[in-house]
């Protein structure tokens, strides 16, 4: 009897002792969302796996999700709390409003509480200093700047415009007389620029023109709709000269068969573009000016925590997940990003890269508008309407602003 | 005694059917129901889902309605426009080429049942894998259909009238193999004797199709009217993937109006949309295109009861 009863007390010991040990030793897990899906989203999820293995303590669960998905989702959990991540990344211009919507919570609490991660402003791309504050709080921290800028056919670009390897600019002007030029020698089968998507690569005209579309509360649209007409009129009087793509083209196919000098596109492409074999460059997409420096286009993506009850130990994984992003954002910079960690934009093998070229020599322009998102989408929607011609730069001056006015009062 | 007979009885004549209907009671409250009556609800609120909904009343339908400088006036109009225009175009294909495939499959010629199989399998794809592969060939430059048809850059994407061309060729390619199979089981059932008779009076091959074959296969022939007159109400995902709506042919009190672009495409856009959800215009949309099937339907049912297709 006795000894029954010692065994079984042993057996008990045994079997409270593995499962506190199994308790004790099952990490913190924490659900990211992102928006990256496609090349992107599989650099993401190895950047993830690799903070996972290098730590037993947390663990991230990776959940990528397209980017119109990601809002609807994000809308629909926060009624079901239980379904909500635990933090996200998507477009730093969208803290402010996801602050109003009660999304998010302020990164304070979790960046002030964990200081040996060190997460202050000074550590990252200095337009940080803007775009990670909304409402006077620390709202986000940033992973990176995708930015819009131009590919150029260097050995095309060598042979019908040298002048624009030299200053690195390409002037509308510019696009005017080598467009000419072509033409006058009969080359058809070459076209200046191909546009790689309206939205970005109007909004990045649109900036030549006026300085912003916003007013200074951020939350009122200034849309300057005479800088709009005359960023239509000007992509359409090239369009109408043959001087660009046709309607229908694929610009991809087109770059990629050295028929395109120059392919407007984004820093996510790099490596798409480095595999179609072309000696290329990348610069500022065209501006009016070659005497002002290029602002370009940006949008950050940036980590934002979900605005729901999180435990220290969550908290703290998050926060220690982010610091690792941080110190190893070469490996998102090898998928084409211009990063926002400063020790890395200060590496080597980052200078090395062709995105350090936009950041170590232009500006970038972060959209600042509350309902940017709304402003975006809208233009999606209009597309290249206007310089195909089907309608007037008048009549898009007037639906962009009139549809953006309209969905944001169906969000307040 | 008798007092628990009666008790018995009304137990199985009561419950026991209940009992039985219960599950199916159950899925059809969670699954229809209540779907439907929050979103009659949610018609008549505004409503972002991160937030409580405020009721509006019938502002919704005021705005979509009689409210011409709202934007949503233009898309409930256009998009009825272009999804009713789409019915009309797609349904007749949709009923005619499946059945003139299904005829000359009865003819149960050599290689039918490989026939059945290729004709049946484009049902079997995805809607993403369709859309991909018919952008590719219907690409203006390079794309198989220009290059075999050698049209040029003929843009089937972006210009009207050849991307409602493409849609409904798209749209009859995928969706003809579900109907094909319907027919072919009817077909199967027309009565020989009748047909034999009728080609011992001297019926040609076209009288025995309308006077024996057609009124044989009638109901099977209604059923597929009303369910692909449904289904191609709810078109979405071809035109959204295929050309986000097609180019703007006019624009009306600073509201574009996209060639084909569908009502299902508004109410997703309202809806789910990236700009934030307006979940009570897209549930007003939604509920206005339900009672529009609904209609029709009925008026289907009634043309067809008449005539006694």
């Amino acid at each position: 009897m006795k000894k029954t009863l010692v065994m079984l007390t042993v057996f008990a010991l045994l079997v409270s002792m593995t499962v506190l040990c199994g308790f004790a030793e099952a990490p913190v897990e924490v659900e990211l969302w992102t928006l990256f899906t496609g090349p992107d989203g599989v650099t993401m999820s190895s950047i993830v796996d690799k903070y996972n293995t290098s730590q037993g303590k947390y663990k991230v669960n990776h959940i990528a999700i397209d980017r119109e998905n990601l809002y609807t989702k994000l809308a629909l959990a926060m009624t079901t709390p239980d379904d909500l991540p635990d933090f996200f990344v998507t477009y730093s211009y969208d803290s402010a409003r996801f602050d109003k919507l009660g999304y998010i919570k302020p990164m304070e609490e979790i960046l002030e509480k964990y200081e040996e991660f060190d997460f202050a402003i000074d550590k990252y791309h200095d337009a940080c200093a803007n775009l990670n504050y909304a409402n006077g709080k620390r709202m986000s921290v940033s992973l990176d700047f995708p930015t819009w800028g131009m590919y150029v056919n260097n050995t095309l670009a060598e042979k019908y415009c040298p002048n624009v390897l030299e200053d690195k600019i390409l002037t509308w002007d510019e696009i005017k007389t080598v467009g000419a030029k072509l033409q006058a020698d009969g080359i058809e089968d070459i076209k200046v620029l191909g546009g790689g998507w309206a939205r970005n690569d109007l909004l990045a005209t649109y900036i030549n023109f006026a300085p912003t579309y916003v007013a200074d509360d951020g939350e009122t649209l200034a849309l300057d709709k005479d800088a709009v007409e005359k960023m239509i009129d000007l992509w359409k009087e090239c369009y109408d000269a043959g001087y660009l793509w046709e309607e229908g083209d694929d610009v991809y196919a087109m770059f990629a068969c050295d028929e395109l000098i120059f392919f407007t596109n984004g820093t996510w492409s790099l490596n798409a573009i480095d595999e179609y074999g072309l000696d290329y460059s990348f610069i500022a997409s065209p501006q009016l000016n070659a005497d002002v420096e290029p602002v370009l286009f940006g949008a950050s993506h940036a980590f934002m925590v979900v605005n729901k009850e999180t435990s220290d130990d969550e908290a703290k994984a998050m926060a220690s997940f982010m610091h690792y992003f941080y110190e190893n954002s070469i490996e998102w910079a090898r998928a084409g990003s211009i990063v926002a960690s400063k020790i890395t934009a200060m590496s080597d093998e980052y200078q090395a890269m062709p995105q350090a070229f936009v950041s170590n020599n232009y500006s970038i322009s972060n959209p600042n508008y509350v309902y940017s998102q709304t402003l975006f989408d809208v233009l999606d929607g209009l597309g290249w309407d206007g310089v195909y011609g089907n309608i007037s730069s008048a009549d898009f001056a007037d639906t962009w602003e009139k549809q953006t006015i309209e969905k944001v009062s169906a969000q307040q | 005694m008798r007092k628990t007979k009666w008790k018995c009885s009304t137990f199985y004549a009561w419950w026991v059917p209940i009992l039985f209907l219960l599950p199916h009671l159950i899925a059809f409250c969670c699954f229809n129901l209540v779907p439907i009556l929050t979103g009659i609800y949610a018609s008549f609120t505004k409503w972002t889902l991160g937030k409580t909904p405020e009721w509006v009343g019938l502002n919704n339908y005021v705005q979509m309605f009689f409210n011409k400088d709202s934007i949503y006036y233009w898309q409930l109009r256009w998009g009825m426009e272009s999804t009713i225009k789409f019915v009309i175009l797609c349904v007749p294909f949709k009923i005619l080429i499946p059945l003139i495939l299904a005829l000359f499959l009865s003819s149960k010629c050599r290689g039918h049942k490989t026939l059945q199989t290729f004709y049946y399998l484009p049902s079997l794809l995805s809607l993403s894998v369709v859309m991909v592969s018919w952008r590719y060939m219907f690409a203006p430059s390079g794309g198989i259909v220009n290059t075999l048809l050698s049209l040029g850059k003929l843009n089937w994407i972006s210009v009207s009238p050849y991307n409602w061309v493409a849609l409904i060729i798209i749209t009859v390619w995928w969706g003809c193999g579900s109907n094909l199979v319907i027919y072919q089981s009817a077909l199967e059932g027309v009565s020989q004797e009748i047909l034999e008779a009728a080609e011992m009076d001297g019926a040609n091959a076209i009288q025995k199709f309308i006077n024996v074959t057609l009124p044989s296969i009638s109901f099977p022939l209604q059923y597929t009217i009303v369910t692909s007159v449904i289904a191609e109400f709810g078109i979405w995902g071809q035109p959204d993937m295929f050309n986000k709506g097609g180019p703007t042919i006019e624009v009306i009190n600073g509201v574009n109006h996209q060639s084909n672009k569908m009502i299902m495409q508004y109410i997703a856009e309202s809806g789910f949309g990236s700009s934030g959800v307006n979940a009570g215009i897209a549930s007003a949309m939604a509920l206005i295109l339900g009672a529009t099937i609904f209609i029709v339907s009925i008026i289907q049912f009634r043309i067809m009861r008449r005539s006694d297709i």
